[in-house]
C-alpha cells in the first residue's frame, strides 16, 4: 500500500508538473467568457456545466489520460518504469489512481472558477439548493467522464504514443454531440454524462453498462497490456 | 555462484529468431561482456532478462530463481541501462533523479545524499539544474547510467553504456563499474567499444544472428587469443612479404615500412630475427603484438561465417 501510495504522489506530481490540468481550466474558463449568454444563475450553471463536462470532460480527461500513460512511451521513459520493484499492476493502478485524484481536483477548481466568474458576471436568482443540484449533477457526469478516459490509456499503451488516443478523445466529443440530441444518445457510452446532466431520468441501465464495458476494458486492458505484451 | 543465467533462450518475430537458444551464465562480481554485431540479438536478450520483452522459449534464472517466481522486491537489486536512456524532458537532472530515486523506493533521508554522490561520480554535478532535453548525448547517457545506479544494485545490465561519452566520462564510468564489481556486483554488459570492454570485462560471450558462437572467460581469452609478429624496416617489404610467403608464414602489409606477422610462437622469435638479419632485411623494431579483443571478436565471427 506504501508503494502505492509513493507511486500515486510520483504520478500526481508528474502530471502537475506537465501543466496540462492547468491549461484545460484556462481553455474552460475562455470557453465560459465566450459562451457568456445567461442572465440567470440557474442557466448559466446549466450551460457551462454541460460544456465542462462534454468539452472538458470528454476531450480534456481524454487528453490527460492519453497523454499520462502515452508520454512515457513518447519520451522513453516506459522503459524505466517496467523493471521497479513494484508490481507492474501497482503501477497501473496508481497512475489511474492519481489521474482520478487529478480529474476530481480539476473539476472542484472548475466548478470553484465557475462560481467565482459567475459571481463576477452580476447574475440573479441565486438558490444554494438549486446550486447543490447542479454541482451533484456534475459530479456523476464527472464520474462518468473519468470511467470513460479509462479507454485511452490502454490505446496509448497498443500504439505507444499520445497521437492515437488523443485523435480517439476528439472523436468520442464529435460523437457525443452528433448523437446526444439523439434517442440512441443514452446508449453510446460517450453521450451519457451530456444527456445525464441535461436530464438525469433519461439515462438508463443499458447506458451505464455501456460505461461498465468501457471501464473494464481500459483497465484491464491496461494492466493486461502492461503485463503481458512486449516492450519493444 | 551463477547471478544470471539463461537456459536455451529464443525470441523468435514471426519467422524471425531474433534469439535462438543462448544459454549463458554471469557468475557473482563478473563483468560479462556481451559482444555482437548491431543485429545480433543483444538487446533483446537483456529485454528478456528485464521482463520487458517474453521469450518464446527458455529460461532465465537469476542466483537459480526462474524470472517468473522472483517477487516484485527482486528488481531493487537490479539496475539497467537499455539502449538510449531517455528521461522526462522537462526536467531537470536532479529532478528526474529525484522521480527514480523515489521510484525505486530509496528511503527519503537518504535520496539528497545518493544523487550528490552519483552525480558527482559521474562527472554531473554542473547540469544538476539543466532540463534533459537541453542535455548533450554524453550527459543524456550519463543520467542513464545515475538512475542505473543510484540504487547500489547488485546486478547492473548496460546496454551500450559508453555511448556518447567523452574520454573522461568513459574513465569515471569504468572506474565505477570495477568498483561495483569489486564489491560483489554483477554487471552484464553490451558494447561496441571492444577497447573499452577489453579493460572491464571478465568473461566474454559473442552473439550473431542470434545464436551464441563463444562463451570464454578472461583467461581463456588471453590463452587464445593470437600472438602476432610486428616488423618495421627500411628495406623493401614486399621482398620481406615474398620471403615470409616462401616461409609458410602469413602476413599482412600495413604500410609501406610495416608488416604484421602471424604464425611464428614467441620461441621462434629470436631465429627469425637472425634469419632475417641474415638476408638483409634488418628490422628496426621487431615486436610481438597480442590480438585485441576488436580483432578477436571479428576473426570469431569471421571464422563461423
Amino acid at each position: 500500500m506504501k508503494q502505492i501510495w509513493s507511486m500515486i504522489k510520483i504520478e500526481v506530481y508528474k502530471i502537475i508538473r506537465g501543466h496540462i490540468p492547468i491549461y484545460i481550466l484556462a481553455f474552460y474558463s475562455f470557453l465560459i467568457f465566450i459562451h457568456m449568454q445567461s442572465s440567470t444563475w440557474e442557466a448559466f450553471l446549466n450551460n457551462t456545466f454541460f460544456m465542462y463536462s462534454t468539452v472538458i470532460g470528454l476531450m480534456g480527461f481524454g487528453i490527460l489520460s492519453s497523454w499520462a500513460f502515452g508520454r512515457e512511451y513518447q519520451d522513453g521513459t516506459y522503459k524505466d518504469i517496467l523493471s521497479l520493484p513494484i508490481p507492474r499492476t501497482s503501477l497501473v493502478c496508481a497512475k489511474f489512481l492519481a489521474l482520478e485524484l487529478c480529474f476530481i481536483g480539476t473539476t472542484v477548481i472548475a466548478i470553484g472558477v465557475t462560481f467565482g466568474l459567475g459571481s463576477c458576471f452580476g447574475l440573479t436568482g441565486f438558490d444554494l439548493f438549486l446550486a447543490g443540484s447542479v454541482v451533484k449533477r456534475l459530479f456523476i457526469a464527472t464520474l462518468y467522464n473519468i470511467s470513460l478516459s479509462f479507454l485511452y490509456p490502454f490505446i496509448a499503451g497498443i500504439v505507444r504514443g499520445v497521437l492515437a488516443p488523443v485523435s480517439v478523445s476528439f472523436g468520442a466529443l464529435i460523437m457525443a454531440v452528433v448523437f446526444g440530441s439523439q434517442p440512441v444518445g443514452r446508449y453510446i457510452p460517450w453521450s451519457v454524462p451530456g444527456i445525464y446532466l441535461s436530464d438525469p431520468q433519461i439515462v438508463n441501465s443499458a447506458g451505464r453498462l455501456s460505461i461498465f464495458i468501457i471501464v473494464i476494458i481500459g483497465v484491464y486492458g491496461t494492466i493486461l497490456w502492461w503485463n503481458y505484451a512486449d516492450q519493444k | 555462484m551463477s547471478i544470471i543465467q539463461t537456459k536455451k533462450l529464443t525470441k523468435r518475430y514471426g519467422s524471425k529468431n531474433s534469439v535462438c537458444n543462448i544459454s549463458l551464465t554471469a557468475n557473482e562480481g563478473e563483468i560479462y561482456g556481451f559482444l555482437g554485431l548491431n543485429g545480433a540479438g543483444k538487446t533483446t536478450t537483456m529485454r528478456m532478462l528485464l521482463k520487458m520483452v517474453r521469450p518464446t522459449s527458455g529460461d532465465i534464472y537469476y542466483s537459480g530463481q526462474p524470472i517468473s517466481k522472483l517477487p516484485s522486491e527482486f528488481w531493487n537489486q537490479v539496475g539497467y541501462l537499455i539502449e538510449t536512456p531517455h528521461a522526462y524532458p522537462n526536467f531537470t537532472v536532479e529532478e528526474n533523479l529525484i522521480l527514480y530515486a523515489k521510484q525505486r523506493l530509496i528511503p527519503h533521508s537518504e535520496i539528497k545524499k545518493r544523487i550528490d554522490g552519483i552525480l558527482q561520480q559521474l562527472l554531473l554535478d554542473a547540469y544538476r539544474q539543466v532540463k534533459a532535453k537541453d542535455l548533450s548525448l554524453g550527459n543524456s547517457q550519463k543520467i542513464g547510467l545515475a538512475k542505473a545506479l543510484i540504487h547500489r544494485p547488485k546486478i547492473l545490465l548496460l546496454d551500450e553504456p559508453a555511448n556518447g561519452l567523452d574520454p573522461e566520462g568513459l574513465v569515471a564510468v569504468r572506474h565505477s563499474l570495477i568498483e561495483l564489481a569489486k564489491n560483489g556486483a554483477t554487471i552484464f554488459i553490451s558494447s561496441h567499444l571492444l577497447d573499452e570492454m577489453e579493460k572491464l570485462v571478465n568473461r566474454i560471450a559473442i552473439v550473431a544472428n542470434g545464436r551464441l558462437l563463444r562463451e570464454i572467460s578472461l583467461s581463456e581469452f588471453e590463452r587464445e587469443r593470437q600472438s602476432k609478429l610486428y616488423i618495421k624496416t627500411v628495406g623493401s617489404i614486399k621482398n620481406l612479404a615474398g620471403y615470409f610467403t616462401a616461409k609458410y608464414l602469413q602476413s599482412t602489409l600495413i604500410s609501406g615500412e610495416e608488416i604484421l606477422v602471424s604464425g611464428v610462437s614467441i620461441p621462434q622469435y629470436s631465429t627469425l630475427l637472425k634469419q632475417l638479419e641474415q638476408q638483409n632485411f634488418h628490422p628496426m623494431i621487431f615486436r610481438p603484438v597480442q590480438e585485441s579483443l576488436e580483432a578477436f571478436f571479428l576473426r570469431t565471427i569471421k571464422e563461423v561465417h
